[in-house]
């Protein structure tokens, strides 16, 4: 029996970036394109309808603070994992992102190949900060290896 | 004998007798036995009483503006006018008879009484100061000069008033002070208002850099919010097996696409508060590839940028945003300074040096620097620019922000000899460097795992090296995933898993599970470095040493930091103890 696909929603208020994931999406077999909000004022009600897994959120846009949008998933759709898109980072972001219940930062500077693993991280439960983010603030991105195994499931 | 002769010696009988008349007459004058003279006049005979001679001399002398005197040689003062008593504040009567001393300011007495010993022998003059009745001192000048001898060594003494003039010499002294001082204050406000105009222009300057940061942020934003459909657009076109031509169009495009994705990354890099991340590190190599864009943007027409001899290995110990604008900055005096001539090559090169120190040097063939310009070219505000053009503030920069990362900035410059800046910096520590975890020889993974330490601002010197494992044994998903991420990043070999493995050094555990409690005291006592985290309530492990008991649901933030000083205090106990794996 083959793997349920996870379902990403894109909530950004640019249209090109939610067709740009929608194409990443298209030809990955493990995730599903879950849709594209303009902003984030009807989030909690969108997740219910669309049932995203992991859910991309740009950091600036009009309507809601997404630090607050953070909070209120957490609290009312626990299991939806949410990543921050943004092409702004800053530690305290990261830190205040983190804090309100984010599964990481993706850049959108970042290649495609680079935004697809970090949303494969967040659904694995892994905290994902994307290469083009940590590069930003710190020291460069080593490939060699990974430092989190997970032994067990849970 | 003839007549006449007898007439001439008659006439000089008489002259003779004449003129021993006279010579009596003088003499009785001279000695004060004459009362009167009687002197015949073509209107018949004038009468002159000789007593009243002297007269209008008393007068004259009473009327003078000066003070007058004679002192006898045992110094009393034998005869004064009005006018020295009025000066004295005196009567007259209680002047004559009194001491010169008395009449004298006691701390010019001795060169007063000097004068008037020196007077009695020839003129002479002195400045000193009168002592008034009611003390206050009067400014005069003694003109001291000799009697006859028949007045036995007495002087006189003329007392001018000095106070007119001492004041109009005060007046003068105060109005050179003024002029003197209004001429300083004039000096200074024209220097501060070149001053003022300075920093105006400055803050000027200042604002519309601010302003063309505030633009390459957002342009940087938007610019990778446009690229990012274009480059998945592209990789799709890619894989579509498109002909020859149509391929190499495709991969034409994702390089100039790829050339702004880094130009948006350095406008990025520019714009970031260097001070941020001050305690990083940076790989010379993906620095180069990320900056050179906006490097190249920073020369004028006609300026070539070299860089080729980057070491990409190399890893200083800087923040990558730092580094941007040091070298920014070279770079763009570089080119300004080749500007006018229209052609020139800045090269930027690397090379480690001896000592754990990296050499990056940013040198033109440009002009080259005066000597004045070379000895303060560091200086803030020092520019050889206009100001509109320059703050002064670019390489007082450079240097604070190489200062600051610790280390310094060499110049080799020569007029018509180009400038070669040098600097020095420090490697990157051990700690800092990427690989947190090779040791354990963990499968590899993608790109995102290793820069999480980092990313996730842990402190460097905390991080464990890769060779201690730690378990993760909490239940909710987020905070597991968190407190994974920071001990991989603090170089921890961390899992998940029920419960910790035999070798491992840290466990975390949930406080709300008494079985987890009690198996997390048995794990600290089996071995003496063993650490705990316990998320949660847990009154069985709270006052355990090597226990860290973060008590509620603490924020992700505030259990980086517990779990950083739990690596830095656990490294230390390793270290003290000798356990080096």
């Amino acid at each position: 029996m083959s793997q349920p696909l996870s379902r990403v929603l894109c909530v950004d208020d640019n249209e090109l970036i939610g067709e740009a994931v929608e194409l990443m999406l298209r030809e990955q077999d493990d995730l599903e394109w879950a849709g594209w909000l303009a902003d984030a004022c009807e989030i909690e009600q969108e997740t219910v309808v669309r049932r995203p897994d992991v859910i991309l959120l740009d950091m600036n846009m009009p309507g809601r603070d997404s630090f607050e949008v953070l909070g209120s998933m957490r609290a009312k759709h626990s299991g939806v994992r949410v990543l921050i898109f943004s092409g702004y980072f800053s530690q305290d972001c990261l830190d205040r992102a983190i804090d309100a219940g984010a599964m990481g930062y993706v850049s959108k500077n970042d290649d495609p190949g680079d935004v697809l693993e970090a949303l494969r991280r967040a659904i694995r439960w892994e905290i994902a900060i994307s290469p083009g983010a940590a590069s930003q603030w710190a020291l460069p991105v080593a490939t060699a290896a990974s430092g989190v195994r997970k032994s067990e499931g849970r | 004998m003839p007549t006449k002769g007898i007439e001439t010696i008659d006439e000089v009988t008489a002259l003779r007798a004449r003129l021993a008349e006279a010579e009596q007459a003088l003499a009785a004058i001279r000695n004060g036995e004459v009362d009167a003279l009687v002197i015949g006049g073509a209107d018949g005979d004038y009468v002159f009483t000789l007593k009243d001679a002297d007269r209008p001399y008393r007068l004259m002398v009473e009327q003078m503006q000066e003070g007058a005197a004679t002192v006898a040689n045992d110094g009393t003062v034998l005869y004064c006018n009005q006018r020295l008593a009025d000066m004295l504040g005196l009567p007259l009567e209680r002047v004559m008879g009194r001491g010169f001393a008395e009449v004298i300011e006691p701390s010019c007495l001795a060169v007063a009484e000097s004068a008037v010993a020196q007077g009695g022998k020839g003129a002479s003059r002195v400045e000193c100061n009168l002592q008034r009745a009611d003390g206050a001192p009067l400014p005069v000048n003694l003109a001291i000069s000799p009697l006859p001898e028949e007045f036995a060594g007495c002087v006189c003494v003329i007392f001018t008033d000095l106070t007119s003039e001492r004041k109009s010499q005060e007046l003068e002294t105060t109005r050179r002070q003024l002029a003197k001082h209004r001429d300083s204050l004039q000096s200074l406000v024209d220097e501060r208002t070149a001053e003022l105009e300075s920093t105006h222009e400055r803050l000027r300057f200042v604002e519309r850099m601010a302003a063309i940061g505030t633009l390459s942020a957002g342009l940087g934003h938007d610019l990778a919010n446009l690229l990012l459909p274009v480059r998945v657009r592209i990789a799709s076109l890619l894989e579509r097996g498109l002909s020859a031509p149509d391929h190499a169009d495709i991969v034409a495009i994702g390089k100039a696409t790829d050339y702004l994705q880094r130009l948006a990354a350095g406008l990025r890099l520019l714009v970031l508060d260097p001070e941020q991340g001050s305690g990083d590190s940076v790989l010379v190599g993906e620095w180069w590839g990320e900056a050179e864009s906006i490097l190249r943007a920073a020369l004028p027409v006609g300026i070539m940028l070299n860089g080729t001899a980057c070491v990409p290995e190399v890893c200083v110990g800087m923040s990558k945003s730092g580094l941007t604008q040091v070298v920014f900055n070279l770079v763009q005096n570089a080119g300004e300074a080749m500007r006018q001539r229209g052609f020139g090559r800045v090269t930027v090169s690397c090379r480690q040096g001896p000592g754990g120190i990296t050499l990056l040097t940013v040198a033109d063939d440009g002009p080259g620097m005066e000597r004045e310009a070379r000895v303060r070219c560091m200086e803030p505000f020092f520019t050889t620019k206009s100001r509109a053009l320059s703050t002064g503030m670019g390489l007082a920069i450079v240097a604070g922000l190489v200062k600051r990362a610790g280390g310094r900035v060499e110049l080799e410059t020569e007029s018509g000899a180009g400038c070669t800046f040098i600097l020095v910096l420090p490697h990157a520590t051990e700690g800092r460097k990427p690989g947190l975890v090779p040791e354990l020889g963990l499968a590899p993974g993608p790109a995102l795992g290793p820069a999480l330490g980092p990313a996730l601002g842990l402190v460097p010197a905390a991080q464990m090296g890769g060779t201690h494992t730690a378990t993760v044994s909490i239940g909710d998903d987020r905070s597991r995933a968190h407190i994974t991420a920071v001990l991989s990043g603090l170089g921890f070999g961390a899992r998940v898993g029920p419960a910790a493995g035999q070798d491992d050094v840290v466990w975390v555990v949930d406080g709300d599970c008494d079985a987890a409690n009690i198996a997390a005291l048995t794990f600290l006592e089996a071995r003496e470095h063993r650490r705990v985290v316990v998320i949660g309530d847990a009154a069985l492990l709270w006052s355990h040493p090597r226990a860290v008991v973060l008590a509620g649901s603490p924020r992700p933030t505030a259990v980086r930091e517990a779990l950083q000083r739990l690596a830095g205090g656990l490294r230390s106990d390793l270290e003290t103890k000798g356990h080096t794996s």
